[in-house]
């Protein structure tokens, strides 16, 4: 019956991918522009009304912006790359970036350009938390920039990254010995050339200077990667220096302490330029290469998903277990029992698991030995079990009270009656619903990227901070889902049919019939 | 066998036990019988514990089943139990079912409870579906697979809580027919039932339950032919009773009118019948006791009809002298009077509140 089965999944997915594939070679031309584009060539036209400006969320260029542009309308995005995209396909008009991320972005991706204006001048510090430790390290951290600057290391470290000179690039971070203890260094790895992803490992100018600095004052080095607004809350929890390309702010200095500058970033702004546009299949095998090949970026959604499978099925095995102790607390007649666990499903039923995420991990567990990937599984076992709790509950109110009364007539105590007669009853009530609930968990698990955790989402999101490309990471992320969804529904479609009553082959096990 | 002691059981605002006390010997088919809400079900899911006494003790086989620490679930395997709802297993055949509580409660083998199991479906005649689930089957044989069930696990008391209560009549039949041959069989059994001809049959003993204790016992000759007890009365021969408290002195015959009407609706009696009720109960009073009778005398009237013969009767009780007879009163009215009744009875013996009686025996 199984072997049935198989060949109509396999097909029922392959339909499923084509539909998709089909869908995405409709969408690509799509975002191919129309012909008579306007291409922006002085910063003067930036002053005029309606101009679409995009701006990243938590970075100083907010306030620049509808300062220097009051006319403008403004997006706000929460990563380079989004707006990136956004620029590329004529959603937006412009943004502001530093000169030296703008140069690493023409230099990877085709018809954009920056305006040679100089906006603004605004100095890159790392930050520090505010508290004794945060002085001390500070001062060793300011003597190590100021005699790097003195030296030329600084500028030949810059270098080194803008140019693509790996041969003068420092990466080995896990190298480090920690002899006095380790920095937890907090950085986001979508911001080239200061962090960022290359070949599975976080990568730049950033991570460079730290190695360096850490080499010479005996540090080991942890790097964190986590979102650009969530760098400076984590600093004294999670982090011991954040630095991201930083831009020194007064409103900043009043909540970290600041290195002295080790860079000067030059704001320009980023618009698109006329370029030749390559044939369909062409576009179609670039970025097919520039999504899985290089850098052995397919390694990272394999990482991606290891982790979103660890994290659903983990939470799917300890929140199913929870759920059933507090559907168990919840059966029990006592008033106590009752308020607590009704409170406790409620409560988890009306918070958004994005909210519980952060609040876990931002306020509960700020203990640096509590990981992203522990608090990831903790919110969601926490999440997950409120909703099976009420499932079993309504699953075995559903058992008709005579099969507990039959089966304690027979002789059976109250706990074996309750698994072997009422539960498997239950079981064949509530496991529809549960099937959808898993499969529900795994996609939500992708909301874990808020904590610093790279699953599925969050490798595809950084794939794409490097590619500037949104077609293949996406769907290729859509078709992982889908698939990993349809296996854990058959896995418990398994479950379902051992329990189910076999109508078909009537047959007692271990007995051998007349 | 059974010992229950001063048994009591409350809920809240109402107590269908009150104080059950009963010795059952081994062997002993017992039939309890008695109106809805009067506690035959509680008492019998009492004796399991399915429902936990209030106070009071029970004994089985000498072992008290209502001490505190006492293993109840090692007690119940000698007590099986069959319900008015069969709760057969749904998740399994018929034969699981059967061979469920002696695989994991006796420690038997799984072909050994197989070969059994399929021997007692045989004796009631369910082999043929053992293979089936319940949801495929009828009531009949759903009761009949959970009795096979039961004894599975070689009871020696069986419990039957209304076994044919939810069975379409055609298929009461059936399951009686195999509750009669294990009453044959020996078994220690107590019967909660409305099957009022089964109960005579099968029963060595009868209890009638009512206010909360077994208010008759005895063999079901005493109970059916000659219960002691008025209630008793009552209910074996099924009387559905009118009682009306009257003034002599002012009769309201709008009332005892409708009264009548409704009474006589609610038992499905024929549109004549109610007419000449009415007739009987206006002619009697008017013609004959309300002349005679003082304000200050009392006056009961009781209607009671037996579903069990369909016969009709009309009491009069009263205080004060005797009336005369229904020949002395007029012509007119005594006529009505003989077409609509077939006999009239007179009795000076009543109770010391209501001494005289005048009793109707309407014509079917």
């Amino acid at each position: 019956m199984i072997c049935d089965k198989w060949p109509k999944t396999v097909v029922r997915i392959a339909c499923c991918l084509m539909t998709l594939l089909l869908l995405s070679s409709v969408m690509l031309p799509g975002s191919a522009r129309g012909d008579e584009e306007h291409f922006f060539t002085s910063i003067e036209e930036f002053y005029a009304p309606h101009i679409r400006l995009g701006v990243q969320t938590g970075t100083s260029y907010d306030v620049f912006c509808s300062e220097k542009f009051p006319l403008s309308d403004i997006t706000y995005f929460t990563s380079v790359p989004d707006m990136m995209l956004q620029l590329k396909n004529g959603s937006l008009d412009g943004f502001t970036t530093s000169e030296v991320t703008a140069r690493e972005m023409i230099g990877t991706t085709d018809g954009i350009t920056y305006l040679p204006e100089k906006l603004d001048e605004l100095a890159i510090c790392m930050a520090l938390p505010k508290d004794d430790d945060g002085l001390k390290l500070q001062a060793q951290l300011n003597e190590f920039l100021t005699r790097a600057k003195d030296n030329g290391t600084l500028d030949a470290v810059t270098e080194a990254w803008l140019t693509n000179d790996t041969e003068h690039q420092v990466t080995d971070y896990q190298a480090l010995e920690a002899v006095n203890g380790t920095i937890r260094l907090g950085t986001e790895s979508a911001y080239a050339p200061y962090a960022y992803i290359r070949n599975g490992c976080i990568v730049g100018i950033d991570i460079d200077l730290m190695i360096r600095f850490c080499r010479e004052t005996g540090y080991g080095l942890e790097v964190i990667d986590m979102s650009f607004d969530a760098l400076i809350p984590s600093l004294g929890t999670r982090s011991d220096i954040i630095a991201n390309g930083i831009t020194y702010s007064d409103e900043r200095a009043e909540k970290v302490l600041f290195s002295v500058p080790y860079s000067t970033e030059k704001t320009v702004m980023l618009v698109r330029c006329p370029m030749e546009k390559p044939d369909f299949f062409t576009s179609l095998k670039d970025s097919f290469v520039s999504t899985f090949i290089r850098e052995n970026r397919w390694q990272l959604l394999l990482q991606g998903l290891w982790t979103t499978m660890v994290i659903s099925l983990l939470s799917g095995i300890f929140g199913t277990l929870l759920g059933f102790g507090i559907c168990l607390l919840r059966r029990r007649k006592n008033k106590i029992c009752t308020a607590v666990t009704t409170a406790y499903i409620r409560l988890l039923q009306g918070t958004p698991i994005v909210v519980l995420l952060l609040i876990l991990y931002y306020v509960v567990f700020t203990g640096p030995s509590v990981t992203g990937l522990t608090v990831a599984v903790a919110a969601f076992t926490m999440n997950f079990a409120a909703y099976v709790s009420e499932m079993m509950r309504t699953g075995i109110d559903a058992v008709p009270a005579g099969q507990m009364e039959a089966a304690l007539a027979m002789g059976y105590t109250r706990r074996d009656a309750f698994f072997r007669i009422v539960m498997p009853q239950a079981a064949l009530h509530f496991l529809p619903v549960y099937k959808g609930e898993v499969v529900s968990l795994l996609k939500s698990t992708s909301v874990v990227g808020y904590i610093t955790v790279q699953d599925l989402t969050k490798m595809s999101d950084i794939i794409r901070s490097r590619t500037y490309d949104a077609l293949f990471p996406l769907i290729t992320t859509a078709v992982i889902y889908f698939a990993a969804a349809a296996l854990l529904g058959y896995l418990v479609s398994r479950i379902e049919i051992r329990l189910k009553p076999d109508r078909v082959h009537r047959c007692v096990k271990g007995v051998k019939m007349l | 066998m059974i010992s229950i002691r001063h048994l009591c059981k409350a809920y809240e605002g109402v107590t269908p036990l009150k104080d059950v006390n009963a010795e059952i010997e081994k062997g002993d088919v017992i039939s309890i019988i008695g109106p809805s809400g009067t506690g035959k079900s509680t008492l019998l899911r009492c004796l399991n514990m399915l429902e936990t006494p209030t106070s009071g003790e029970i004994l089985i086989d000498g072992e008290s089943i209502t001490r505190k620490n006492a293993k109840v679930h090692l007690i119940r395997r000698k007590m099986g139990m069959v319900f008015q709802s069969f709760n057969l297993f749904e998740h399994m055949n018929i034969i699981e079912n059967v061979m469920l509580g002696p695989v994991t409660l006796l420690g038997e083998s799984r072909q050994a409870a197989y070969d059994k199991g399929m021997e007692l479906l045989r004796s009631v005649g369910m082999e043929h579906r053992a293979l089936a689930y319940p949801d495929e089957l009828s009531g009949g044989q759903k009761q009949r697979a959970a009795i096979a069930r039961t004894l599975s696990m070689n009871p020696e008391i069986i419990l039957f809580d209304e076994p044919t209560s939810a069975l379409d009549p055609t298929m009461v039949g059936e399951v009686l027919a195999v509750i009669r041959a294990l009453a044959r069989k020996g078994l220690t059994m107590l019967i909660v039932t409305h099957e009022m001809q089964f109960a005579r049959d099968v029963s060595t003993r009868v209890f009638y339950m009512d206010e909360g204790v077994i208010y008759e016992q005895g063999t079901p000759e005493e109970i059916f032919e000659h219960p002691r007890r008025e209630k008793t009365r009552r209910f074996v021969q099924r009387l559905k009773l009118l009682e009306e408290n009257l003034n002599p002195g002012h009769v309201d015959y709008a009332a005892l009118n409708e009264h009548t009407a409704q009474f006589a609706l609610r038992l499905g009696l024929s549109d004549r019948t109610a007419r000449y009720l009415q007739l009987a109960l206006e002619e009697t009073l008017n013609g004959l006791l309300l002349p005679s009778l003082s304000e200050e005398d009392k006056l009961r009237v009781t209607v009671m009809y037996s579903e069990k013969n369909g016969s009709l009767e009309v009491r009069f009780a009263y205080s004060g002298k005797p009336a005369g007879k229904v020949e002395e009163m007029d012509p007119l009215a005594s006529g009505v009077l003989s077409m609509v009744t077939e006999s009239v009875k007179y009795d000076e013996q009543g109770s010391t509140e209501y001494p005289n009686i005048i009793i109707l025996q309407m014509k079917k």
